[in-house]
């Protein structure tokens, strides 16, 4: 009776994987699945972007070049996989990171900001293909004043940078390059004060909701706002983290000197999303339309 | 019948070791050769070993792609694919030994040693099992605690081979000359 009881067994095993291939089978991605990412790159700092894409676990291909219309990235080919390092792993599918270096000045000198939102990625083992990637901007480089110093970053949950004032200034807007697509996902808070010496508040360790984070929602600020020599200024910056996306971008506070001169200052801002099994199939199924099975 | 699971013992230890330097050294064919030539031995007095001489003949021919290729190192589908089928193929050849066995040791009064040969088939082939089950399922389910299941379950496949050589040992020394 043992005797059949194996075979009974090895038979269901066989089932099974047989029922776990056709699975795989049908939730295999036809091709990599970029996140989405809204990057600002100014083309005067190092032009290193890294982008993050999911794709089948069993993938082994490595990026060969890519491109943003004109402009050619070529990926680090460092590491055991030529480059791709494996971040994550959601089940069937694997998220992994490139970092690739552009060269936009090799397509001449651009004057205005140039907007991408699809890249032509060569992986090794397909067709070259167009990837939705976001939102990415090469900035120009311009000469700019800068009526700040900059004293120190803090990130968490939200991330905080802290400047003081250098010299009397009249700040008259906050925006950035992404305005409509974050819209609403994306909220700034600005916190002033005379003396930077003695509103010296802690950052806000323990990670404060947002809503209880100090500071004036910056559609809520009465612009311009005045600031004196030696005032500081906290920038604080919060993701909706519903968006999953990742980002790389400035936030630029912009208005004029006292003398005259016009500044538009970038406080940086970097998230990386928290992913886990249910982003990964709203991402997938984001762009790849069809619904998912799950 | 001593010298058949002395033949069995070194066939199923070159089975179960490794030593890849190029090439494996201690190369499956050779101890599916073993088994099969050890099988032979035993089916001169119990017919049902007949079963372990053709499972094992198949075992030396299908092993032989696996000399030169370091099955632990290779992640691409085929050749995983192939390992699969060589871990099933092992558990086969292994079910046939132990309905050997468990059918030669029914005459003798060795009541204990049935009970043994009976433990150790049922965690041997549990174990393996699970094994077979996670593979199958290691086709959609990843992530860090999937691996360290892996790890557990390697390990506990290690750890039967081993009981399974010390049992062989064990058969081995058994009186099977002595009149029944």
């Amino acid at each position: 009776m043992k005797v059949r009881l194996f075979w009974v067994i090895m038979a269901l095993i066989g089932i099974s994987w047989v029922a776990n291939f056709i699975y795989a089978q049908s939730q295999k991605l036809e091709q990599p699945v970029f996140l989405n990412h809204f990057i600002d790159v100014r083309t005067y700092d190092n032009q290193y972007v890294t982008f993050y894409y999911l794709t089948n676990k069993e993938d082994q291909s490595f990026i060969q070049v890519v491109e943003l219309g004109d402009i050619r990235g070529l990926p680090e080919r460092v590491g055991s996989n030529d480059g791709v390092r494996e971040i994550d792993q959601f089940g069937r599918y694997s998220l992994r990171e490139v970092t690739v270096q552009f060269s936009p000045e090799m397509s001449g000198t651009p004057t205005a900001p140039q907007r991408f939102t699809e890249m032509n990625v060569y992986f090794s083992e397909e067709k070259p293909t167009t990837y939705p990637i976001g939102q990415i901007v090469f900035h120009p480089w311009e000469e700019q004043v800068q009526p700040f110093t900059f004293v120190s970053t803090h990130a968490g949950i939200h991330m905080e940078e802290r400047v003081r004032i250098a010299e009397p200034i009249m700040i008259e807007s906050v925006n950035n390059s992404f305005e409509n697509e974050l819209r609403d996902h994306l909220f700034v808070k600005l916190q002033s004060a005379q003396d930077f010496a003695s509103e010296q508040t802690a950052y806000e360790y323990g990670d404060k909701e947002w809503n209880e984070v100090k500071g004036t929602d910056a559609r809520a600020v009465k612009f311009p706002v005045k600031l004196k020599t030696d005032d500081w200024l906290a920038i604080k910056s919060f993701i909706d983290p519903e968006l999953h996306a990742v980002l790389d971008m400035a936030i630029g506070l912009k208005g004029k000197t006292d003398t005259g001169e016009p500044f538009t200052v970038p406080a940086g801002y970097m998230y990386y999303p928290h992913l886990d099994k249910q982003a990964v199939q709203t991402i997938i199924r984001e762009r790849t339309g069809a619904g998912s099975n799950e | 019948m001593n010298k058949a699971f002395q033949l069995i013992f070194w066939g199923y230890l070159f089975i179960f070791f490794r030593i890849h330097i190029g090439f494996d050294l201690l190369a499956d064919p050779i101890g599916y050769y073993l088994i099969y030539a050890g099988g032979r031995l035993m089916a001169e007095r119990f017919p049902v070993a007949k079963k372990v001489e053709i499972v094992a003949f198949i075992g030396m021919l299908i092993s032989v792609p696996g000399i030169f290729v370091n099955l632990a190192e290779v992640n691409s589908g085929i050749w995983d694919l192939y390992a699969e089928g060589l871990f099933v193929w092992k558990v086969i050849v292994v079910y046939y030994l132990f309905g050997t066995w468990k059918s030669a040791i029914q005459g003798l009064g060795h009541a204990r040693l049935r009970d043994r040969v009976q433990m150790t088939y049922v965690w041997y082939m549990g174990i393996h099992f699970l094994m077979m089950l996670y593979s199958s399922f290691s086709l959609n389910v990843g992530g860090n605690s999937w691996s360290s299941l892996f790890l557990f379950l390697s390990l506990m496949v290690i750890a039967m081979d081993i009981v399974l050589l010390v049992l062989i040992a064990a058969l081995r020394r058994v009186g099977w000359e002595e009149p029944i």
